[in-house]
């Protein structure tokens, strides 16, 4: 009796419902930052946690392209800046477009997906370390051309302000309760949630469907898979725009939360490789490993070293001294964790079992 | 099968010629497989077996030579939607050139930020546009356009020469093949392996076996995945499309609000069905049921319907081979290329490979295999190809071959001395 409840109890643990509890904890999140308040800290957990479901969406896609397809990627930022950008030309005041914000998010990723398409046609024919290099070319070529494009992006201004999410004006009210401020933050955390538990959900049915039986196959033996009919140049492209689309609409929500554009070095390289270390991390090829790596590199960069940082300032008073600030040490830590990974655990945290058997395919023969 | 002579050839290679540098792998071989039987390549080791069914399967691309395919070439032919490809790709890349010459940049301050945002036409947009570009070098801007045109158009064709002939293309219209070093999805599952190679037969829902009554189903769901993702994607257009005719700012926000109210509900619930079903909808999650029938069938008729959950890799080796030969059927060839099936077997499971690949023949697919094991060979070809050095010195029936003094000089006598 008691092992039919378990497993029935157990049937609804799943990654969705994980992320829907977060749904469910937002009206708590005062009592947290009252809580924090007392402590000297100033938590603001809503705004912190936005942050991190985009990086989720963005970490979920280069999943896509890396542990699917197997394509190794290092310009993903590229695309989140195209998405960005997108945004921003097709919202702001100056332009004569307004599409607001639900038009962009309608459009954004369909633009990343068309320059995904456009740089991966011609590119993914190459393996491994070439396609590297090209999209870190890729990528940095992107940043400079959005900097010196200064009619179009303000250059590193960027275009502002992006308007916020659109609801209607009694919904906003009620929301808020006559606080705008209060309101856009709710409407945003909600609003980011939903189409990080969408990309989820999607992503889970993929990953067992005709598709996601491709690439595995593709990823374990492409020419055996060419044999029996499969395409490989089409199921790469595919994973590719599918990646870049949801980078793009990461992008989208990243432009309406900062209501900036921002400065195009944003999406340089630097974030490329921190997206690929939350997956690596986390794992890669599984959806768990991704979101666990994302709330824990960016909630390490983001929530804990901000936190802590004024922590110590709260316990010693005056903490001008660099070396006496945690952010100063947090690549330090965040390095030594990685190397600590790599050597231990190489497949990551919460690795997709197929991954984490090829990675181990010597021992096991041995 | 000895009126297969009159019918029109299934397969037929035409002085097939594979150099690798200055080696010669295969040397002018002419082959021809007729439907319905069971032919053989035999020769010693080095001999180019494997080469020529590599170069059959779209793998290599031969030096010289055709392989013809149930009378077409199997390179994909050269038709007007291939050349129209090519002109589309050269007109998007001159497009990419002649922004590129006119500047980006430029051409949007002159077009997009030349008026106010509320003065701005989509025809006045290509009006300046084009006032834009007339005002800059013309012959610069001609030569870039031009210059884009060809890049685009002869890199798209000379991208398409080289990959008429691939692997896929070539499975496609009917070869399948095993492979002499077993190559497995090592590490998915038995049926899994057996569903990936019916991949065309899902993406089309053309599964179930021909039942015609299953067919319909599917067929009539073909387009759910569109018409369930449809409903939110139109409601969201619509809230998009009237917010924007209607302007920033109006006090009329009850259609907007409803469409996007619609879009919210219409998606969670689809999100909620998709998850629910773990199909993107009702009839992908039909062709999945079906197709997972008839691939236990297919590991039924190879014997290893008992083994569908296992991993590849955790079967034996025979039954790895058995595997293969399931995996290779799901594609419902018309031709199945076996390289050396026999290879590693002990005696009585060779025995059964006999009986399996005349039971592959008696479905309809004809058979074209390698084997080393002359029982083999002699016991099920109707017609026996022999390659020595890569030239095919002997061709004909297994009493012809057996019979024949090149063979028995070059082939079988000196290797049966061997052993």
């Amino acid at each position: 009796m008691g092992s039919v409840l378990t497993k029935n109890w157990k049937q609804y643990v799943t990654l969705e419902s994980l992320l829907l509890v977060f749904a469910l904890l937002y009206p708590l999140f005062p009592l947290f930052d009252l809580a924090g308040e007392a402590a000297g800290l100033q938590l603001h957990l809503d705004q912190r946690l936005v942050t991190i479901f985009i990086y989720g969406i963005l970490v979920v896609a280069l999943n896509v392209q890396v542990g699917y397809a197997g394509l190794l990627q290092l310009g993903i930022a590229a695309f989140f800046g195209i998405g960005a950008m997108a945004t921003g030309v097709m919202t702001v005041d100056k332009y004569p477009f307004h599409f607001g914000f639900w038009g962009a998010l309608l459009c954004a990723p369909f633009i990343a997906a068309v320059a995904g398409t456009v740089i991966g046609a011609p590119t993914l024919r190459l393996r491994g370390d070439y396609l590297a290099i090209v999209t870190i070319g890729f990528g940095e070529v992107l940043r400079t051309v959005l900097i010196n494009l200064e009619n179009i992006t303000d250059g590193p201004r960027g275009l502002n302000p992006v308007p916020d999410v659109w609801i209607p004006s009694w919904l906003r009210d009620f929301a808020g309760g006559g606080d705008a401020g209060e309101a856009n933050l709710l409407v945003m955390y909600y609003t980011a949630l939903l189409v990080l538990v969408a990309a989820v959900v999607v992503l889970k049915v993929i990953e067992t469907t005709r598709v996601g039986r491709a690439f595995v196959a593709l990823r374990e033996d492409e020419l055996a898979a060419a044999c029996m009919g499969l395409d490989p140049g089409r199921i790469k492209l595919m994973a590719f725009a599918g990646g870049a689309a949801l980078s793009g609409l990461a992008g989208c929500l990243y432009a309406t939360n900062l209501t900036t554009t921002a400065d195009p070095t944003n999406y340089d390289f630097n974030n490329s490789v921190m997206v690929l270390c939350c997956l690596i991390i986390g794992g890669l090829g599984s959806l768990r490993g991704a979101l666990l790596g994302a709330a824990m590199l960016i909630g390490f960069d983001n929530v804990l070293s901000p936190l802590l940082d004024r922590a110590i300032q709260v316990a010693v008073g005056d903490a001008s001294h660099p070396l006496a600030r945690f952010s100063s040490w947090r690549w330090f830590l965040f390095g030594f964790a990685l190397i600590f990974m790599m050597r231990l655990r190489p497949e990551g945290l919460f690795p997709a079992r197929r991954v984490a058997a090829e990675l181990h395919e010597e021992p096991e023969e041995a | 099968m000895s009126t297969s002579a009159d019918t029109a050839p299934l397969l037929s290679v035409r002085k097939l010629t594979l150099r690798f540098g200055g080696l010669t792998a295969v040397s002018e071989v002419d082959l021809s497989v007729h439907p319905g039987e069971i032919a053989a390549v035999i020769g010693p080791n080095g001999a180019g077996k494997t080469s020529l069914f590599n170069a059959i399967t779209g793998i290599y691309e031969p030096t010289s030579g055709e392989v013809w395919l149930d009378g077409h070439d199997v390179r994909q032919a050269l038709t007007g939607r291939v050349i129209a490809g090519w002109l589309a790709t050269g007109l998007a890349s001159s497009l990419l050139f002649l922004f590129i010459a006119a500047g980006v940049d430029a051409a949007w301050k002159a077009v997009v930020k030349a008026h106010a945002p509320w003065d701005f036409t989509i025809s006045g947009a290509f009006r300046d546009l084009f006032s834009h570009f007339a005002g800059g070098n013309i012959a610069l801007m001609f030569g870039f356009w031009l210059a884009g045109l060809a890049i685009g158009t002869l890199g798209a064709r000379s991208v398409w020469l080289r990959s008429r002939r691939t692997p896929q293309g070539v499975a496609l219209q009917g070869v399948a093949r095993t492979f002499q070093n077993i190559r497995l999805f090592h590490h998915m599952g038995v049926l899994e392996n057996v569903l990936v190679a019916m991949d065309r037969h899902l993406r089309h829902g053309s599964v179930g076996g021909g039942d015609a009554a299953k067919l319909a189903i599917s067929g009539r769901f073909a387009q759910r995945a569109w018409l369930d993702l449809g409903l939110p994607l139109v409601a969201l257009a619509a809230m998009v499309g009237l917010s924007w005719t209607t302007g920033d700012g109006v006090d009329d926000e009850t259609l907007p609000s409803t469409f996007l109210i619609l879009f919210v509900l219409t998606a969670v619930g689809w999100l909620i069905r998709i998850a629910r079903r773990g199909a993107l909808s009702g009839s992908s999650q039909v062709i999945e049921a079906v197709a997972r029938q008839e691939a236990l069938e297919l590991l039924k008729f190879v014997g290893l319907d008992k083994r569908a959950n296992d991993l590849a890799k955790n079967l034996a080796y025979g039954e790895q081979r058995r595997l293969e030969v399931a995996r290779a059927l799901a594609t419902r060839p018309k031709l199945l290329l076996l390289d050396e099936p026999a290879a590693g077997m002990n005696p009585s499971e060779t025995v059964d490979l006999m009986a399996l690949v005349r039971s592959i023949r008696d479905r309809g697919v004809t058979v074209l295999l390698i084997e080393h094991h002359m029982r083999v060979v002699m016991g099920i070809s109707d017609h026996i190809t022999v390659l020595v050095h890569g030239k095919r010195i002997a061709h004909g029936t297994p009493e012809e071959i057996r019979r024949d003094p090149k063979v028995i000089e070059a082939y079988l006598g000196a290797d049966d001395g061997g052993h």
